[in-house]
């Protein structure tokens, strides 16, 4: 019996099979200037027709419907739609509060994830991972292609530590600070900062980025069993807060996780975005079937 | 009413100080590190502005020291709750020690157990300036502790009490009370019984009673009565009576022991407040013993015996002076009498005797020698003005027409009331008055009695009246009496029956348990007040006797457990009042929910913050 060796430790080879045939769907066409497979509103030399337009000194001949001008008498010019390549930005939030209950490391296998479809789909695949310490939190430069697929998984697998310091929010604008293109964002974090999580996700979608948010959540924040009195922590801030009679305020506390949810689905809703919770203890292949299904991937 | 003992101790509310001082520089939580406290401080930012006690519930752990300390300055204080008015300074608690409050109840315990419980909590209630002074009601009521607020000593007194087997004399025991009260004067008194006393009590109260019930009904059957009189075929009849309570049924069995040995028995149906009467035949004499076996539940066993000793039957030896035809004829006529020459027990002659050996004396027209400046004798005729028909040598005699043919008169210068009055004062009592003076005078005596007919009975008409024979028949039972061979009884646990001795004699008694005491005759010859506190045979020996007495319980009360609930001391009637304290101590339950408490604090300070899917960091 013959073993084949696995190509990352983030995703059986089963996996990756499965996820070259797949593509991350937009809902708007958001492309980069640069030359792709991507289809722009814009005209452009793609097979794909879009109308007709008179023709003007210098344009190219090859362009001219010939039977129209045989019928017509006129020259008119085909003009086609524009491929353009397009970003998939995988941004990994590395701050302290991923490093809970595999938080991390789910977030790293739907990074590999999205990185297989995106460098099999012709997009220009970039991993993002902001600690506040690294210089360059760009651990993948964009890159087009398959074969950039073993150094995605190199700098994925690089991302070991959840020690940042940086909020997600900041993150995100270390995205557009540092980012060129335009194209799809793909967001894996817990969303839980006490920052203005909403400034950041509208510059990013007022930069041409549609964003997918993934929240990844641990089973403590999914369904805490917390009772009596307590001194909770922050892992990121240290900030303390006491808490009484915990128990009674898990109803509350559901509410409110509930709450952030539908308030970050609505605005990706507005902002045609989309936002999906995975639970870290979820498959991560259960996760992309879900995904599937919800029409992000094709 | 709510007072407290020690007010001073409310200055230990102080300590709440520290309390709420240490409690916030010492306040310990357990350290919880979660991703984010996003959420959780909308959480609480929700809650804050929702519940305006949240604030408070953040510290539940101070509020539950500063209750527990509440509770425990609070139990310091020794607060109490009084039932009744103002407290009294001094209060003496009488406790019925009587036969009756040994008996138990299903649970086993005995009344005089729930009395010392009642009591013992009185103890406990004791104001510090109150004292308190126990009293045991029993046949002889004791003082058990003077007036002390020394609950050691008091505890101690009561701890000691047992239930006697007797008796008690609540009256007494009130008598005694009011006499301590002209010393320490008091408004108040005690009494803790089963109810089962007198009613009404012959006694003023110059006090204030309450009067405490304990026990409640149960099943009893006990021996009320034992006596044994003598048949006229020299055997004894043995009577016994057995009484029951309200509660008892069943069958029961009495058994007849004598000189230890079964002899008969006899089996009864008890009846609820019923009563039984059984016999024996007793041949001879001999130490006999009446047990009483109840089938099922007896509450009181000391009820159950009762002993008697019952002497070997003589016939009764009678010694008349020829001179005296009627009367030896008369006297022969009687059954189970011996005409005797020597060693009689009755002696008849027709003048002064001076044999001491014989129970009864009968002198027939002499005047004792006391009496000769009294009386004076002559020709003429007596006639019988009155007599004693109540006196047994009496009974049934009717001397209503007899002629005397002789004159019999008090003294010239002495009056009839002055005559009788000062034939008293030498010892001889008129039984039959005449015209005159005195027809027939008796003398008791150590041992024995006299009696001495003034007048020659050859001279009147007594030998041929009726009553001449029941007269000789009297004098017969008298002498049996007088040796203690017509009737015994079995004397009530408490004192012995009194007896004559010679004055001054000193008198052994052996107890049942075979203790023996000394017991010195009066002045009067008679030995009385000898403890007999426990049934069976106490016998006596010493000053010429040689004598053994029974004793019993045999008291109807005590056996049907009969409950008074209203004490009626002459004219004052109290109410029994619920068996409860006058003061009742609340430390104990504040000291119980300070402890309460105390085990809730612990819990809520131990009890795991976080289960299962959070990490403790260290503190």
């Amino acid at each position: 019996m013959t073993s084949v060796a696995r190509m990352t430790t983030l995703l059986p080879n089963e996996l990756i099979a499965r996820l070259e045939r797949l593509r991350v769907q937009a809902l708007r066409r958001t492309t980069s200037r640069g030359r792709g497979d991507h289809l722009t509103g814009r005209g452009g030399a793609s097979v794909d027709f879009v109308d007709f337009r008179d023709y003007a000194p210098g344009d190219d001949l090859r362009f001219v419907d010939w039977n129209v001008f045989s019928r017509l008498g006129r020259p008119y010019l085909k003009l086609y739609k524009l491929e353009e390549e397009r970003h998939l930005a995988i941004v990994v939030d590395v701050s302290r509060s991923m490093r809970f209950e595999g938080k991390l490391a789910k977030a790293r296998e739907l990074a590999a994830a999205f990185a297989v479809m995106g460098l099999h789909g012709d997009d220009r695949v970039g991993v993002w991972a902001v600690d506040g310490t690294t210089k360059d939190p760009q651990r993948l430069r964009p890159a087009r292609g398959r074969q950039f697929l073993r150094r995605a998984f190199a700098a994925l697998e690089g991302v070991t530590e959840a020690e940042g310091t940086v909020p997600i929010e900041r993150a995100l604008e270390e995205l557009l600070n540092r980012g060129r293109g335009r194209g799809v964002v793909v967001v894996l974090s817990d969303f839980l900062t006490a920052g203005d999580l909403t400034r950041s996700l509208n510059l990013v979608a007022a930069a041409g980025w549609e964003p997918l948010l993934v929240q990844i959540l641990g089973a403590s924040e999914l369904d805490p069993e917390l009772s009596g009195d307590a001194r909770l922590v922050d892992s990121e801030t240290g900030e303390e807060l006491d808490v009484s009679a915990a128990g009674d305020l898990l109803a509350l506390y559901h509410e409110h996780r509930l709450a952030h949810q539908r308030r970050l689905a609505a605005w990706c809703a507005r902002r045609q975005g989309r936002f999906v919770d995975a639970p870290a203890s979820e498959d991560t292949g259960a996760i992309v079937a879900r995904l599937r299904r919800a029409g992000w991937l094709a | 009413m709510i007072g407290a003992h020690a007010v001073a101790a409310a200055w230990l509310a102080l300590l709440a100080l520290p309390i709420v001082l240490f409690y916030f520089l010492k306040l310990r939580r357990s350290r919880l590190e979660l991703p984010s406290l996003a959420l959780w401080r909308q959480v609480i930012e929700d809650r804050r502005v929702n519940s305006p006690f949240q604030r408070l519930k953040r510290h539940l752990l101070l509020y539950l020291q500063l209750l527990m300390l509440a509770l425990i300055v609070l139990a310091a204080m020794q607060p109490f709750l009084h039932s009744g008015g103002a407290r009294l300074e001094r209060v003496p608690v009488l406790i019925d020690v009587s036969a009756s409050m040994g008996a138990r109840a299903d649970g086993g315990a005995t009344r005089l157990d729930e009395a010392k419980k009642l009591v013992a909590g009185m103890i406990d209630a004791q104001a510090a300036d109150q004292q308190l002074c126990l009293i045991a009601v029993g046949r002889v009521p004791r003082r058990l502790t003077g007036f002390t607020d020394d609950r050691r000593e008091l505890t101690r007194a009561l701890e000691s009490l047992a239930p006697e087997e007797a008796a008690a004399d609540v009256a007494a025991a009130l008598h005694l009370a009011q006499a301590m009260g002209r010393a320490d004067p008091f408004q108040r008194a005690v009494l803790v019984s089963d109810g089962n006393v007198p009613d009404p009590i012959d006694v003023d109260l110059a006090f204030r009673m309450d009067y405490r019930l304990v026990g409640s009904g149960t099943a009893n059957a006990g021996i009320t009565a034992c006596s044994a009189r003598r048949r006229s075929d020299r055997a004894w009849e043995l009577m016994v009576a057995i009484e029951s309570s309200a509660d008892a049924s069943g069958a029961a069995t009495l058994a007849l022991l004598v000189d230890g040995e079964p002899a008969a028995t006899r089996d009864l149906l008890l009846t609820p407040g019923g009563a039984d009467r059984a016999s024996f035949r007793v041949e001879g004499g001999g130490d006999v013993e009446v047990r009483l076996d109840v089938q099922g539940f007896d509450a009181l066993a000391v009820d159950d015996r009762a002993f008697l000793s019952l002497p070997a039957l003589k016939p009764v030896r009678v010694a008349v002076a020829a001179s005296l035809p009627a009367w030896r004829k008369a006297m022969s006529a009687q059954p189970d009498v011996e005409i005797v020459a020597s060693e009689p027990d009755i002696v008849i002659a027709d003048g002064i005797t001076g044999d001491d050996r014989a129970s009864l004396r009968v002198a027939v027209g002499a005047v004792p020698a006391e009496l000769t400046a009294l009386v004076e004798r002559g020709d003429g005729a007596s006639s019988v003005v009155d007599y004693q028909r109540s006196h047994p040598l009496l009974a049934h005699v009717v001397l209503d027409d007899l002629v005397v043919a002789q004159r019999i008169a008090w003294a010239p210068g002495i009056g009839e009331n002055n005559g009788e009055s000062a034939a008293e004062l030498l010892g001889w009592r008129v039984l039959v008055h005449g015209d005159r003076g005195p027809l027939l005078v008796a003398h008791e005596r150590a041992g024995g009695a006299d009696l001495a007919l003034l007048f020659h009975t050859d001279r009147s008409t007594l030998p041929f009246r009726l009553g001449f024979p029941v007269l000789i028949g009297n004098l017969v039972a008298h002498a049996l009496h007088l040796r203690g061979q017509d009737e015994i009884v079995c004397a009530p646990a408490g004192t012995l029956p009194a007896l004559t001795v010679a004055p001054g004699s000193e008198v052994t008694v052996v107890d049942p348990d075979g203790a023996s005491a000394s017991a010195v005759a009066g002045p009067d010859g008679a030995v009385v007040g000898v403890a007999a506190p426990r049934a069976g045979f106490y016998r006596l020996s010493g000053a010429g006797i040689e004598q053994v007495v029974g004793v019993g319980l045999v008291d109807t009360r005590e056996s049907r457990l009969t409950r008074v609930d209203t004490l009626r001391v002459r004219e004052v009637a109290v109410d029994a009042t619920p068996a409860a304290p006058t003061e009742r101590g609340l430390w104990r339950a504040l000291a119980a929910a300070a402890l309460v408490i105390a085990l809730i604090e612990w819990w809520v300070a131990h009890r795991r913050p976080l289960i299962g899917n959070a990490r403790a960091v260290p503190t």
